[in-house]
């Protein structure tokens, strides 16, 4: 079976060349940074846990073995990462990465608040931008596993079974993940899709 | 095909995922339901929307920052970056070597303390013996009880009474 062509560039970090993990750093610090932001939040923060995932990699590559794609190894390391500074961001009682949806008083996940169709601007530009203002609300009220399912579907559409070896879950679950996310994202984004 | 299964194959559906009859058959369930196919329209739009939203870029000098990072990372782990360099046989030798010298400290300190054991259980024993009252006679007194005790007695046990006992079998 052909090794993964980012594999063959790990392995040759693994013996410490420095230029294929260079490469490898350029290839995938955008899809890398952008699942860290959908978590994060914050632009600057992302960019150096980013870091922190990149330098993790070089840290531990003698590890590295190429019995799985190093995409779908590169991705739980960065998901480990974001759970880490998840839990100690809530240690240290500072702001949640999980902007969790606001609970009513009976404990139930209130209803998204959206803009009344009519009220949107009827410029298109202006619109869009008003659509993806939402997609990536809609993303961050999703809880942590199904948005970085949906986040891993972007990246290059990345195979179910890797997702789920990303996720730690089983080909199924991680289907059954998918779906909800996909659901949750259709009933949010309704309002402002064209007819 | 019913609404639910459609509904199970959207997921395959958007992902290209399905395999062609299967894709014909939700195609063919959609142009017939007004409901799958609205549903369809939206799972679409959304992923659409998702799919195309902006993404951050990271800053122009990011993978600079990543190779100044992992040099820093480099010269804090001297050691650590020696070994990972190291061919893998040296590596196994070097783990061997350490085995083994291992192992040989604790052969050393096992054979160590057996000789001495061995040593004074000789010592004991010779003492013991040269403390033993000699009994004459003894091919005489092999069927007797008295030869059956005769390795419960020590030094300090009081002789007297097995004398008299041997005088009464001898005067017999």
């Amino acid at each position: 079976m052909p090794l993964d062509p980012d594999a063959e560039l790990m392995l040759k970090v693994r013996r410490g060349n420095r230029a294929a993990f260079e490469t490898l750093v350029t290839k995938f610090q955008k899809p890398v940074i952008n699942m860290i932001f959908q978590s994060i939040s914050d632009p600057i923060e992302a960019e150096d846990l980013t870091q922190n995932v990149f330098v993790q990699v070089w840290k531990t590559r003698s590890r590295y073995k190429p019995t799985a794609k190093f995409s779908t190894w590169l991705f739980a390391i960065a998901r480990n990462m974001c759970l880490n500074e998840a839990r100690r961001r809530a240690r240290h009682r500072a702001e949640s990465l999980d902007q969790a949806p606001k609970e009513g008083a009976d404990g139930m996940e209130q209803p998204l608040q959206v803009a009344d169709r009519a009220a949107l601007p009827a410029d298109d530009a202006a619109l869009r931008c008003e659509l993806h203002r939402q997609v990536e609300a809609a993303l961050r009220m999703l809880p942590e596993v199904q948005r970085t399912a949906m986040m891993l579907l972007r990246h290059k559409e990345m195979p179910y079974e890797d997702i789920a070896k990303v996720l730690g879950c089983s080909l199924s679950a991680t289907k059954s993940i998918i779906h909800r996310a996909r659901v949750t994202l259709r009933i949010r984004l309704k309002p402002y899709l064209r007819p | 095909m019913n609404c639910q299964q459609c509904q199970n194959e959207v997921d395959a559906l958007l992902d290209d995922r399905l395999d062609p009859p299967a894709a014909d058959a939700v195609r063919a369930h959609v142009a017939s339901c007004a409901a799958c196919a609205d549903a369809l329209r939206d799972y679409k739009a959304a992923w659409a929307a998702f799919a195309t939203a902006p993404e951050l870029e990271p800053s122009s000098n990011f993978v600079a920052r990543v190779m100044n990072a992992i040099d820093v990372v480099d010269r804090e782990q001297p050691a650590i970056r020696w070994m990972l360099v190291w061919p893998r046989f040296l590596r196994l030798a070097t783990a061997g070597a350490a085995t083994a010298f291992v192992v040989s400290v604790a052969s050393l300190g096992f054979l160590q303390k057996q000789t001495t054991l061995a040593m004074l259980d000789q010592r004991l024993h010779h003492d013991l013996l040269a403390e033993l009252p000699v009994i004459e006679h003894l091919e005489m007194l092999k069927d007797l009880d008295v030869i059956r005790h005769l390795d419960q007695l020590s030094p300090t046990v009081d002789m007297e009474p097995i004398e008299q006992m041997l005088q009464e079998i001898l005067s017999t």
